[in-house]
């Protein structure tokens, strides 16, 4: 080995930033640069990483293991597993201490009330568990987890931990209470004896929790403590969600108060209410729930993009490498496009109804002629595919990012129905991420890696102006459909507005505590959608002056909202699909007509 | 019954395997995790395909880098990575077999074992932690710089280590 220690550790410290997903932009490109046609290095990075997995498989014992053995459709999300990695190592480091931190814990959160006597001292089991579903696992501090199944007994103290995806477990006590603990979900459970004024306490970690308390203990209090804040219901029916950054609240029924741990701002939660607290010490305030909707239909595919025809006839979704075209309403597919070999990522569809135009993982695109149904053309895009793909208003542009082969920008611009290229765009200081047409077809705006929102002139090919979102990265782009703003959804999860006109920003909204990522916008120009993070997609109307009102939250996804988003050209419809996750059509309210 | 068994036996004989080949290609820990559980997913789901006897390994590797391939382009949107170039020529390097894979599996085993107490304690919080490195930082009093750098020293130890036993077995 010529090359001098200090030189591998510091590739050794790149390499485990990397693992961790701590590593920061300039450092992976200085990673990069090491790598990069240097063999010494990459043979070094490849033993680094092989000693990495079987250090990982030593320690972390990956879960994936037992997944694959015990059922297969049992998978985990990563916050589940980080946050059973952080129980098992606290555990580990602080057997001895848990039970007075716990203790500390208990009382700290009831300071102002008459101090409640702790359990016996012999555990008893005060809840049951039923209907176990998935991977479910309960322990004790210091011991080891067991899996529970339907009928499990709680102890007092214990915490419940369910797995990832569709895992999930009611816990019901002996008063007719009950908690339903969705997914990835951790929460440690006490009772104290009944004749405290709060019996029931929960430490809900991280994860989703709903619980529902019997009109007869309106009287009593359950005190919900998160990492963030203390919640007390009072016969309530409640939901609440809690990741790193946040704890969200929404309450059916009854009532609730909210102190925040930070600075003890209290909130008082009405029926139908929401509110979300952090670590910072902004003024909370509560705002109201829109009524969760059911889907009208559930298909029988799933995809990775769809596009509802402009006259509302069809609705086209990319299925692995067929192109199917549904049922608006019922999401039944009724023909099928063949001709890709790869899968198809990406789909537009001209305004006009005459084109649609595909592309993925293939080295072209394929514009389809949708009177005949049969492949119009081919467009070449690069050898390994298309990265983003965009249509002006009007049908005649399209714009089309091919996946990157390093860290620089690209882009080229074709007149759709001659099928020849107008521009090819070069964007040397970073990668192009996300596109969008303004309505006219006058602008092309797209995400950049290098934190900015760049405009182009598609006639000329040339740069008109660059936003810079600082240490922000936008994800998905859109116009509203008069034009005067530019949406995009960003990594600090909140969407912002940009006033066309002059270039300003004229609004930011929040976009839920996990996030929002795909976004749509109707035709009728009075509708705006999300999907959140969280298995969650949000309708909000909106007008003129960016007032916007909640007007439908749609659930039942398995894991993460959809990927791809299509509002039904009246609005009257929205559709929703990802990998994995069926076609689900969603009747949305008369307002948005 | 036979053949599912069969097919289980064979995918837990595979996990780790397909976890080096997978965590080459996608360096986050964690997402290397979730890209092996979709393989999983995938090679359950079209286990009909897999024809009894025929080389199984080809195939699930097959799989994964399909998986992988999806995984990349899922998160183009979302975080800047390796380029396409850099894994490319990472792909040209030779991928150990199995059996290579369980040699030095035991040469680390036993260069764990020569580790000291400290070190050893770090590793073990470290990948029990999973990617929560600062968390690990706070709980041992030290700045997360400093316990990148330790781990970075004590990776090169394990490294230099297992050279050497697989050299001296090698030469034995």
């Amino acid at each position: 080995m010529s090359k001098p220690a200090e030189d591998w550790t510091e590739l050794s410290t790149l390499v485990t930033q990397l693992a961790v997903g701590q590593i920061s932009d300039p450092d992976l490109v200085r990673l990069e640069a090491m790598l990069l046609d240097n063999p010494r290095a990459q043979r070094h990075y490849c033993e680094l990483r092989a000693l990495n997995v079987e250090l990982f498989w030593k320690f972390g014992k990956p879960l994936a293991t037992k997944a694959a053995v015990s059922s297969n459709e049992s998978t985990r999300s990563p916050s589940r597993r980080r946050t059973r990695a952080i129980v098992r190592g606290a555990t580990a480091l602080a057997v001895g201490l848990a039970a007075v931190v716990l203790v500390a814990l208990f009382w700290s959160g009831n300071n102002n009330q008459p101090m409640a006597p702790m359990a016996p001292a012999e555990p008893a089991a005060f809840a049951d568990m039923s209907e176990v579903v998935g991977n479910v696992e309960i322990f004790a501090e210091g011991k080891d987890a067991k899996s529970a199944g339907t009928g499990t007994k709680l102890l007092n103290g214990q915490t419940v931990r369910t797995g990832g995806d569709e895992s999930s477990t009611p816990v019901v006590y002996a008063d007719g209470t009950r908690l339903d603990l969705a997914s990835a979900t951790i929460a440690r459970l006490w009772q104290t004896l009944p004749t405290a004024t709060a019996s029931k306490r929960v430490f809900l970690t991280t994860g989703l929790m709903r619980a529902e308390m019997p009109e007869s203990t309106d009287s009593e209090t359950m005190i919900i403590s998160t990492p963030h804040a203390e919640v007390r219901l009072h016969g309530a029916k409640l939901a609440s969600s809690v990741d790193r950054t946040s704890t969200y609240v929404e309450l059916e029924e009854g009532k609730a108060e909210l102190i925040r741990h930070v600075d003890g701002q209290s909130i008082c939660l009405t029926q139908g209410s929401f509110v979300v607290c952090t670590d910072g010490i902004e003024p909370m305030t509560a705002e109201p729930l829109a009524a969760p909707a059911e889907p009208r239909s559930i298909g029988k595919i799933h995809g990775a993009a769809l596009r509802y025809f402009p006259d509302g006839a069809f609705l086209a979704v990319a299925r692995g490498e067929r192109l199917e075209i549904c049922h608006p309403e019922t999401g039944a597919s009724l023909s099928t496009l063949t001709g890709h070999e790869k899968s198809v990522r990406h789909l537009v569809i001209a305004n006009s109804a005459e084109w649609l135009v595909s592309g993925g993982f293939d080295p072209y695109l394929i514009v389809w002629n949708l009177t005949s149904r049969l492949e119009e053309r081919r467009l070449p895009v690069g050898p390994l595919g298309t990265r983003c793909l965009a249509l002006s208003g009007d049908g005649r542009i399209l714009a089309c990012v091919p996946s990157h082969v390093r860290q620089r920008g690209a882009m080229t611009l074709w007149d759709l129905k001659s099928g020849k290229e107008i521009h090819r765009i070069e964007y040397p200081k970073a990668e192009i991420e996300s596109l969008a047409f303004s309505p006219d077809g006058r602008m092309l705006a797209a995400v950049t890696g290098d934190y900015r929102i760049v405009l182009w002139d598609p006639f000329t090919g040339q740069i008109e102006r660059t936003l810079d979102m600082g240490k922000l990265r936008a994800q998905s782009l859109a116009f509203t459909r008069d034009g005067r703003y530019l949406i995009g959804t960003c990594d600090d999860h909140q969407i912002r507005f940009w006033d066309t006109s002059r270039w300003e920003l004229a609004k930011i909204h929040p976009c839920g505590v996990s996030g929002c990522g795909s976004l749509a916008v109707a035709a009728s120009g009075n509708a705006i959608a999300w999907g959140l993070h969280d298995s969650t997609v949000e309708v909000w109307t909106i007008d003129a002056d960016l007032q916007m009102n909640q007007v439908a939250v749609l659930r039942k996804f398995r894991k993460r909202g959809p990927e791809a988003l299509a509002f039904s050209p009246d609005a009257t419809r929205l559709a929703t699909t990802r990998d994995w996750e069926l076609l689900k059509i969603w009747d949305l309210p008369k307002e948005l007509k | 019954m036979q053949r599912t068994e069969e097919l289980l036996q064979l995918i837990t004989r595979y996990q780790r395997p397909l976890l080096h080949y997978i965590g080459r290609q996608v360096p986050r820990d964690s997402d290397a995790e979730d890209v092996l559980q979709e393989v999983n997913l995938v090679i359950w789901r079209r286990a009909g395909e897999y024809e009894h006897g025929t080389d199984f390994g080809s195939w699930v590797f097959k799989i994964a880098s399909f998986q992988i391939m999806a995984y990349r382009q899922k998160l183009v949107r979302n975080r800047l990575q390796f380029s396409d170039e850099l894994l490319a020529q990472l792909a040209q390097h030779d991928f150990p077999g199995v059996q290579a894979i369980d040699r030095r599996r035991e040469a680390l085993q036993h260069c764990l074992e020569k580790l000291e107490q400290g070190d050893l304690e770090l590793v073990r919080l470290r990948y029990e932690a999973g990617d929560d490195v600062a968390s690990l930082a706070g709980t041992l009093g030290r700045s997360t710089k400093a316990i990148y750098r330790s781990l970075a020293k004590i990776h090169e130890s394990l490294m230099n280590c297992i050279r050497h036993r697989l050299a001296a077995e090698d030469m034995a």
